[in-house]
């Protein structure tokens, strides 16, 4: 499902927009879609669980549901100087069930139009493309689209078959 | 996508009908004369042929017409329920079961593995017969003057039937100065033998049915063998057929002969008629408007927002409680009234996911009754305490151990017939399976009054599996245990019923998993009984908080047997293999949780922590923990489906200042350390 916002050009010509929630990881812009954002909140108190791998975190409460978080710069494997006053959490819905994802800062909400949105460069990213959606462009600036699915999704399968054979 | 949720909701449905004519056949063959009985699976598989039809699944509604054909004949007293046409019926709504199930998943169900079935059903509808209906005619007394001819009436049944007999009463007629010759004053009871429809007869009298009184109901073999007595004395010649109408004519009504005598008046038998009357109707309105289908996920839901409330009442008092002052005193006592409330709504809530046992307990009448069949033992199953309440989730989890234990009863505890008798026990065995609610517990107890465990052959079991080295020094309660040891199973042959690997381990296990604890009672030639406890919910346990390190656990009280600090001369290290604790000089291992969990600890000493000893598996162990925090009861929640299985974690609560603890899963932590132990 992808929501498109509907703008009515000038001569009643439509074309269809996405909306995007950006935000900063280090001074890199990320964004992902907004439909798949539930809510952004302030970093909580965070309980550690044991025997997981480090970029996750561990559980939160939000309003009385345990949600689990994943720090995204550890996922992504980027140097972080712990967290700090705009550090935020951008709980989202994706194919596995609900996750909190923990940024730098939330920026914007952008509507984009296809034609902006560009095929991931195949750069030796630290970042695997196949996390990558696409390029976006705002202004001057480049915003790296995340595939929440993908991100969620890839080390996660791993690492509960690890857990499986632990036990 | 709207299709898709109305498609659920018919699956739903579909099963729910489904138990219900299963529920409905197994109850049949006790009662077969139950007229409700039988129009309710009636009911209910017309409902399920009605709604696949409007779901466009031709197939399931063209099988279920079949089995509604039968149902109609036995609903119409065409067709007796004997054993082979339940039978028939079951194994058919097996079949249907699978279907509704292929439908949910998405498959397609192959329909020509139920042609068989289909001729079978088809074979056992046609069986129809002529058959006997008595029809109790009370015309209404304006007939004459409507222009109808109440002979006509007869005349017209004997065009659809023979009129075997005919008896017009003239009781009514009054004096021939009262007598009034537009008003008729006779009624018949009419005895019709044939091939036709109930619906068909009432057409008949379709034009007299204002203000008449007809009643017409199957007659069954052994009624219509049997005649009046008034005839059969006119035939015998003993008294005239004047006299046999004479005396009947003195015959009165219950009602008539109460009111005479005074003991009561008209208005009130009529008032109770009435209610007898409107009883039936009434008990069937009770069991649709009595309970209502909620969607599981809204409920969890409140269940969630109603927990998520309590958790801010304990935060609320906190701060009241850190703010002490006049307004705060006043402000705790209106609290105080809030928080009451609070806990009735969460009380009230939690209730909504509990659902009387006798659901689960009345699938197993069949089970007993097919495997007492393919056994040749006869086995008769009691239930009581049907309506003991459990939670939903807890009534799940203990469906199939429970179908294990009585699997294991009819297999290994209750006897053959002929070694019943020679023991001198009925032949028939009996198995009692039973729910009751005691404390913050519920029982269920499985009941055989087979040959009970043998103490010896349990011994040598566990000897050849090596699951023991010597029976030396062991009480009989260890030894009986020993069966729930994994590798463990006293069945001498392999049948399909029970040995077939998932033994009673599994049961245990799964037990454990629901937070509860099982029993063996055992008596040679008496029988077993298996006892089963467990707590009230899943989602609210009692738990014990303890402090590791920055982080708060809770461990469940059910597990925990005592808390202490052990004196440091008493913590021995053995062969360099583990550390043990001596407890009254009783040496229990000591399994350090932050090693286990692998986090940081703040007390390392045992002499300067706290050891909470717990057991599992009827042996202790100590859990080494920096503090106690406290006891309290906590929210079970899962930990986001997004989290994968994290082992040693049974789940998660959120504490009263808003933060989440991890619940430990105690018997998981043992297994694991034990065995990294044996390593």
């Amino acid at each position: 499902m992808t929501e498109t916002l509907m703008v009515k050009e000038n001569q009643g010509q439509i074309e269809e927009k996405q909306q995007f929630v950006t935000f900063y990881l280090n001074e890199e812009a990320y964004a992902i879609e907004a439909l798949s954002v539930q809510e952004i909140i302030e970093l909580t108190n965070i309980t550690k669980v044991p025997h997981l791998p480090g970029f996750l975190k561990g559980v939160i409460n939000l309003r009385g549901t345990i949600v689990p978080v994943v720090d995204l710069k550890m996922k992504f494997g980027m140097h972080s100087e712990g967290y700090k006053k705009h550090t935020c959490v951008i709980v989202t819905e994706f194919t596995g069930g609900v996750m909190g994802l923990i940024v730098d800062a939330v920026s914007d909400v952008l509507a984009m139009s296809e034609e902006t949105i560009s095929e991931p460069p195949s750069f030796g990213a630290r970042i695997k493309t196949e996390f990558i959606k696409g390029m976006g462009r705002f202004g001057d600036d480049l915003v790296i689209i995340l595939d929440v699915d993908r991100v969620l999704t890839d080390e996660e399968v791993s690492v509960l078959s690890e857990a499986k054979e632990a036990q | 996508m709207d299709i898709e949720k109305l498609l659920r909701v018919f699956i739903d449905e579909a099963v729910e009908r489904i138990g219900e004519i299963e529920d409905g056949l197994l109850e049949i063959e006790k009662s077969p004369q139950d007229m409700e009985l039988i129009n309710s699976i009636f009911r209910a598989a017309h409902t399920i042929k009605g709604s696949s039809g409007t779901f466009g699944l031709s197939d399931i509604s063209r099988f279920t017409h079949c089995m509604e054909e039968i149902l109609d004949l036995m609903r119409n007293g065409k067709l007796v329920p004997e054993k082979e046409i339940v039978n028939t019926l079951l194994e058919a709504n097996d079949i249907l079961k699978e279907m509704i199930e292929t439908v949910a998943s998405g498959g397609s169900f192959d329909f020509s593995r139920c042609e068989g079935l289909v001729s079978r059903m088809k074979s056992l509808a046609e069986k129809k017969e002529l058959r006997q209906f008595k029809i109790i005619f009370i015309p209404s007394a304006d007939l004459f003057r409507r222009g109808i001819e109440p002979t006509i009436i007869i005349e017209d049944l004997k065009n659809i039937g023979e009129i075997v007999d005919i008896q017009a009463y003239s009781d009514e007629v009054p004096t021939l100065s009262e007598f009034n010759p537009e008003e008729l004053y006779l009624r018949w009871d009419i005895l019709l033998r044939t091939d036709r429809e109930e619906s068909e007869i009432k057409e008949v009298f379709e034009f007299v049915e204002d203000g008449s009184k007809i009643k017409i109901f199957p007659v069954t073999d052994a009624e219509k063998d049997i005649p009046f007595l008034g005839q059969m004395l006119i035939k015998e010649g003993v008294v005239a057929p004047e006299d046999v109408d004479a005396a009947l004519k003195t015959q009165k009504r219950l009602g008539e002969i109460l009111v005479e005598e005074g003991k009561a008046t008209s208005e009130e038998i009529e008032r109770v008629i009435a209610k007898q009357r409107n009883s039936k109707q009434e008990s069937f309105k009770k069991s649709i408007t009595s309970t209502i289908r909620v969607d599981l996920g809204k409920l969890d839901h409140l269940v969630n927002i109603v927990g998520e409330m309590v958790i801010i009442h304990s935060m609320f008092q906190q701060f009241i409680n850190s703010n002490g002052n006049r307004e705060a005193e006043k402000l705790d006592l209106i609290f105080n009234q809030l928080q009451r409330i609070g806990k009735d709504i969460q009380e009230s809530v939690m209730s909504l996911r509990m659902l009387p046992v006798g659901e689960v307990f009345h699938r197993f009448t069949r089970l007993v009754r097919e495997l007492s069949e393919t056994r040749n033992k006869e086995i008769e199953l009691i239930i009581t305490g049907e309506e003991t309440e459990l939670d939903k989730g807890v009534l799940e989890k203990i469906t199939d151990p429970l179908v294990h234990l009585i699997r294991n009863a009819i297999d290994h505890g209750i006897e053959e017939t002929e070694e019943r008798i020679a023991k001198g026990k009925p032949a028939r065995g009996r198995i009692h399976l039973s729910a009751f609610q005691l404390g913050d517990s519920v029982y269920i107890e499985v009941e055989d009054d087979g040959r009970g465990l043998d103490r010896e052959k349990i011994l040598r079991k566990a000897l050849s599996a090596g699951l023991i080295n010597s029976g030396e020094g062991l009480t009989d309660d260890q030894i009986f245990n020993l069966i729930f040891q994994p590798g463990f199973s006293t069945a001498e042959k392999v049948t399909d019923i029970s040995g077939r690997g998932v033994g009673m381990d599994v049961v245990k296990k799964n037990i454990e998993s629901l937070n509860g604890k099982i029993f063996i009672r055992t008596k040679p030639d008496a029988g077993t009984t298996i006892s089963i406890k467990l707590p009230l919910t899943l989602a609210i346990i009692d738990g014990l908080t303890v402090g590791i390190g920055e982080e708060v656990f809770v461990i469940p009280i059910s597990s925990v047997i005592e808390s202490l600090r052990p004196e440091r001369c008493n913590v021995k290290t053995l062969n360099e293999k583990g550390e043990v604790i001596n407890v009254r000089d009783e040496y229990i291992p000591l399994l350090r949780l932050h090693e286990i969990l692998d986090i940081p600890a703040m007390k390392i000493k045992p002499w300067e922590a706290i050891v909470v000893v717990t057991s599992h598996e009827d042996k202790k162990y100590g859990l080494l923990v920096d503090d106690l925090i406290g006891q309290q009861q906590v929210v079970i929640k899962n930990l986001g489906n997004a989290m994968p299985k994290v082992r040693d974690i049974a789940g998660g609560t959120i504490l009263g200042d808003g933060r989440v603890a991890l619940v430990l899963d105690v018997p998981g932590i043992i297994d694991i350390a034990t065995k990294a132990l044996m390593n």
